[in-house]
């Protein structure tokens, strides 16, 4: 009995510590959903993290986002470089801002999720975020996938000025793309206005390229200038790719509305 | 004058044998060091565990702690004693234990009352400036406890287990 129990005491002392787990590394991509709260949708980002240590046991941590317009196959996208993100070793709280950023963000890295509060430079804060390394989060219910703002939109031009008679049927096209020219990544869109003389498959119609394009992705105020006859369309570009705006030519003020929408 | 000088050599035949007060009371503190030193000695080593602060996050940590004899001032005394201390570091690993992703920050300074099985650590680093790690020593190998760090508003749990050699 005694050498029974001796053999049970042995055999206790010699097991291991229960197994600790390691805490997630720190590098690597999360892939993100960044809520627009009080817009009623959301959208796909990447962030990648990566660490580097400078001796001294001082860790410096970099990261780069790529925020995506559309569907996680879409090719609109910009690209914020963050050269140093502090995190607090206890707190867990982590900040990505850069001053040639206009997007920053603020939050709590743990167990290979980081979760906080995204700000654009334009609009203050813009709503919560939460990035995932090894999965996708949850999308939030009752929100809408941010539509890119490339596609071609057809529609309907109602005249409200007597001295303009512009055809009623038009066209917009957009095409999106990225512009490194000033050292940090713009989203420049370009693209034409078509009228149509008749039907929008008639080959009658007047067009005209984009000058002057400009796209609040938070407001989702559209603007856009032809080259030819002076006309600017102002307007709400909605998620649902329906643009409601009004239309002004040089000369005139305002001559009438525009209802158009996404076809592609 | 001879006479003088034979009290003389008489006196100091006499005081040889003697220790003086001072020496007496050195081989006091020495003897005191060492018992310190083994006391310390018996918690010293490395330890890994974890530090969980309030919001659930858990932490793994490296513990390193080392006996380290420092000099000490003392009034009643021309040359300073040395004290045994714990010293070390603790080391804030993410990833494996292979991983370089780690952060690393020095013990300040530390007691350990053996009566009580309790040793207090002062953790600094620039993040934090000051981290209190409060850990009862339980058996020989493990150590639980308490972690504040006020400047940052942070607190939680800490628990380490003696790592093997």
């Amino acid at each position: 009995m005694k050498t029974f129990f001796q053999a049970i005491a042995l055999a206790a002392s010699t097991l291991a510590p229960a197994a600790h787990a390691d805490t997630e590394s720190i590098q690597g991509t999360y892939r993100a959903v960044l809520r627009h709260d009080g817009a009623g949708f959301y959208q796909y980002a990447l962030f990648t993290l990566s660490t580097v240590n400078s001796g001294g046991g001082v860790l410096r941590i970099s990261a780069n986002v790529r925020m995506v317009y559309g569907d996680w196959n879409s090719n609109e996208f910009l690209t914020y470089d963050f050269a140093d993100v502090p995190m607090n070793i206890l707190t867990r709280q982590i900040s990505l801002r850069d001053p040639t950023n206009d997007v920053s963000f603020i939050g709590q890295l743990g167990d290979g999720e980081i979760t906080g509060d995204w700000y654009s430079s334009s609009v203050g804060r813009v709503g919560t975020f939460a990035a995932k390394k090894d999965a996708l989060p949850a999308r939030p219910e009752g929100q809408r996938l941010a539509r890119s703002a490339s596609g071609h939109y057809r529609g309907r031009y109602t005249n409200s000025n007597s001295q303009s008679n512009l055809p009623e049927r038009m066209s917009l096209s957009l095409v999106t793309t990225q512009d490194m020219s000033m050292g940090r990544p713009q989203l420049v869109l370009s693209g034409n206005l078509r009228m149509f003389l008749g039907g929008f498959n008639s080959p009658e119609y007047y067009e005209s390229p984009l000058k002057d394009v400009q796209f609040n992705f938070y407001t989702r105020y559209l603007t856009v200038k032809t080259e030819q006859w002076g006309l600017t369309i102002k307007g709400t570009l909605s998620l649902d790719g329906v643009l409601d705006g009004e239309v002004f030519a040089d000369g005139l003020g305002r001559v009438g509305t525009v209802h158009l929408t996404a076809v592609e | 004058m001879n006479r003088t000088v034979i009290a003389l050599f008489a006196l100091a035949a006499c005081t040889q044998g003697k220790i003086s007060e001072r020496e007496l009371r050195r081989q006091q503190q020495t003897d005191q060091a060492n018992l310190k030193r083994q006391e310390l000695e018996s918690v010293a080593g490395a330890y890994r565990g974890t530090l969980k602060n309030d919001s659930g996050y858990n932490q793994t940590v490296l513990l390193n702690l080392d006996v380290k004899d420092l000099p000490k001032e003392t009034e009643d005394s021309v040359d300073p004693i040395l004290v045994p201390k714990l010293v070390g570091g603790l080391r804030f690993q993410f990833g494996g234990d292979d991983s370089r992703e780690y952060v690393d920050a020095g013990i300040d300074d530390s007691d350990y009352s053996p009566s009580r099985k309790t040793i207090v650590l002062v953790v600094k680093h620039q993040q934090f400036d000051r981290m209190i790690l409060r850990l009862e020593v339980i058996g020989d190998h493990t150590l639980e406890g308490t972690w504040t760090a006020a400047t940052v508003n942070a607190s939680g749990s800490a628990h380490f287990e003696r790592s093997a050699p």
